[in-house]
């Protein structure tokens, strides 16, 4: 660590800018050399320098802005690829408004999400094909690019390597449209959150001031690309310091990734933190030297007092999983457990946990020290005061507001203080404490937002289900389901609860992951219901 | 086919191999993440020499619905 810090948590020798596309083509610029992204293919390692990067960016954002214009709005839809980020980077450069579709969505929400974003190109991988197919049979003028192409047809790959020609990027106002984020709601598609590019550039300019890294220093991270954290931290920061991108779209390929390019920073939600703690756990008892990775521990654990690098000598076993090299955590998403967090601090690996949400670019505060100062500092590109208990933010990396729909804006964003939803305090050294959620939302492990009365609106499609609560247990979706008795002895169903699992077993089939009820619960009596004929949620 | 897969979500999750049924959700009962249950066709791979694609994963609710997936692939070692 080099840098000059500030406050104990901010390097300030770092630039600043206000319009991201003449940050990333600065970067760019002046890392020329580096390896700016690497990957696998097909067992190979193979990369692109920034250099390369800077040119296949002007190429496709070029492509992008002659077929869109400024202010044109372009979706992406697929895992991370090369093909994906430079689109991306282009779409933020070039002025052409880029929504990133989630890809685990199913082809019928992808494409209300597609349309509700008014795109008129679709940037999509091939493994997404029948979800642009699906989309161009509902909007026939939308003009549907693949990312690659096998037979080598016009996609991005080849705009890429080819030799359209390059246009002058437009000047970019801090004002200006840059993404539309695809929040959870309770009904649809969910909310699109409107971050101009102002709001990019303050979460990034904080980016750049909480960690410090080298040029030949690479950053992993298998987050899902349609989420503002992995935008903000996982792609635009590293640009700054010249560091390498891994590529990595699955935790099938990451042991690989590990061991190929020994990352030395990974952002990280709990769910994958859980993941990496108990294959750790389970590789040494496999090979018998459990107890040798408990003693590992222990001395790591004891050697804190001393420094960072004693604990990382009698670590090494465990931290060879990672490759050996990673330093650094940048964590977010969802709440960590203080026993996971211990485990990686003994180890002597740092942990920078955040506090955020889309709304706000997403990144509000950030700490360097979980046991000292809980959620952080407050990024200095923003206000916080808590309202009646509610965390409420005010600044540049405030959302210009959620696309087509003024009355939740006017509801979410009031006398220009974002209302977040969570509920927090600021302690005597102003760093942020977390205590829950206003609304309903389920935050799971993987940082994903459900909305439990969406899913409800899934099951109430059922017939034999009269009336349904969801709710969070064990970091699982459960649901107390009152069955439709009326219905059940119409059509003599005899085993009425066989029958709501079977039909919660069909709407799961409909769903993505994180939608999913995994539990069931039935009840014998109706709800009790609020003056607005509404289900009293707390009498499950 | 079915012994072998509960073999391995035994030996992945730690739960008597005798309490995983073929009807056991993977998820709700094994107490598997998202992210394990991927991490998991690695394994199914290596053991019965397929390819599976992660896409797949999605539809894997039950262990019942592991077996199908791996009979329905015409190479996989029983």
């Amino acid at each position: 660590m080099t840098g000059v810090l500030v406050n104990s948590v901010l390097y300030s020798d770092r630039g600043s800018w206000t319009s991201i596309g003449r940050y990333i083509f600065d970067c760019f610029e002046k890392n020329s050399a580096s390896d700016c992204c690497v990957w696998l293919e097909n067992g190979e390692r193979r990369s692109i320098s920034y250099g390369q990067m800077l040119e296949a960016v002007k190429r496709v954002g070029s492509y992008l802005f002659t077929a869109v214009g400024k202010g044109g709005h372009v979706a992406l839809l697929g895992k991370k690829s090369l093909e994906w980020i430079v689109s991306y980077f282009g779409c933020l450069c070039y002025g052409v408004v880029v929504s990133p579709l989630d890809a685990a969505l199913s082809r019928e929400e992808s494409a209300k999400q597609f349309r509700f974003s008014d795109s008129t190109l679709l940037l999509y991988d091939p493994a997404c094909a029948g979800i642009a197919e699906h989309i161009k049979e509902l909007c026939p003028d939308t003009h549907c690019v693949p990312l690659r192409a096998g037979d080598g047809s016009f996609s991005a790959a080849s705009l890429i390597g080819g030799d359209f020609p390059v246009s002058e990027a437009p000047e970019l106002k801090e004002d200006d449209l840059a993404e539309i984020l695809f929040t959870s709601g309770t009904t649809g598609v969910g909310k699109g959150v409107m971050l101009s590019v102002g709001n990019v550039c303050a979460a990034v300019m904080f980016g750049i001031r909480l960690v410090d890294c080298a040029s030949d220093e690479s950053l992993l991270s298998i987050l899902p690309n349609n989420h503002s954290f992995e935008l903000a931290v996982g792609l635009l920061t590293p640009i700054y310091f010249g560091m390498s991108i891994i590529l990595c779209s699955s935790v099938k390929t990451i042991k690989d990734c590990f061991r190929t390019f020994r990352p030395s920073i990974m952002l990280v939600v709990p769910s994958l933190m859980q993941l990496f703690r108990k294959e750790i756990l389970r590789e040494a008892k496999r090979r018998g030297e459990a107890e040798k990775l408990e003693q590992g521990l222990r001395i790591a654990r004891e050697l804190k007092p001393v420094g960072v690098d004693a604990q990382r000598s009698a670590a090494r076993e465990i931290l060879s999983y990672f490759g050996g090299r990673l330093k650094c955590l940048i964590c977010g998403g969802a709440f960590f457990s203080e026993d996971l967090v211990s485990f990686y601090d003994d180890i002597g690996i740092r942990f920078i946990e955040g506090y955020g949400i889309t709304e706000c670019a997403p990144i509000v505060s950030c700490n360097t020290d979980r046991f000292s100062c809980h959620l952080g500092v407050i990024s200095p590109y923003c206000e916080v005061r808590i309202e009646d208990g509610e965390i409420c933010v005010s600044g540049k990396n405030v959302m210009l507001g959620y696309y087509k729909n003024p009355e939740q804006t006017a509801r979410a964003i009031r006398d220009g203080w974002f209302h977040t939803g969570d509920l927090g305090a600021l302690d005597e050294q102003g760093c942020l404490i977390l205590h829950g959620r206003k609304d309903n939302l389920i935050i799971n492990s993987n940082g994903e937002n459900i909305s439990p009365e969406q899913v409800e609106n899934y099951l109430s499609t059922k017939e034999i289900i009269a009336q349904s609560v969801v709710y969070a247990e064990d970091d699982l979706l459960a649901a107390s389901i009152y069955p439709n008795l009326r219905f059940a002895e119409a059509n003599g169903i005899r085993d009425v609860e066989q029958a709501v699992r079977e039909a919660v077993e069909e709407t799961n089939k409909t769903l993505p992951h994180k939608l999913r009820v995994e539990r069931i619960h039935i009840r014998k009596e109706p709800f009790e219901m609020t003056s607005t004929m509404k289900v009293k949620r707390g009498k499950r | 086919m079915l012994e072998k897969v509960i073999h391995i979500l035994s030996d992945y999750t730690d739960i008597p191999a005798e309490s995983i049924t073929a009807d056991s959700r993977m998820i709700g009962d094994l107490g598997l993440s998202s992210l394990e249950l991927i991490s998991l066709l690695a394994e199914f791979e290596d053991e019965f020499s397929v390819s599976i694609d992660e896409s797949q994963a999605m539809e894997l609710q039950t262990v019942r619905d592991v077996v199908c997936l791996l009979e329905s692939i015409p190479t996989a070692k029983a």
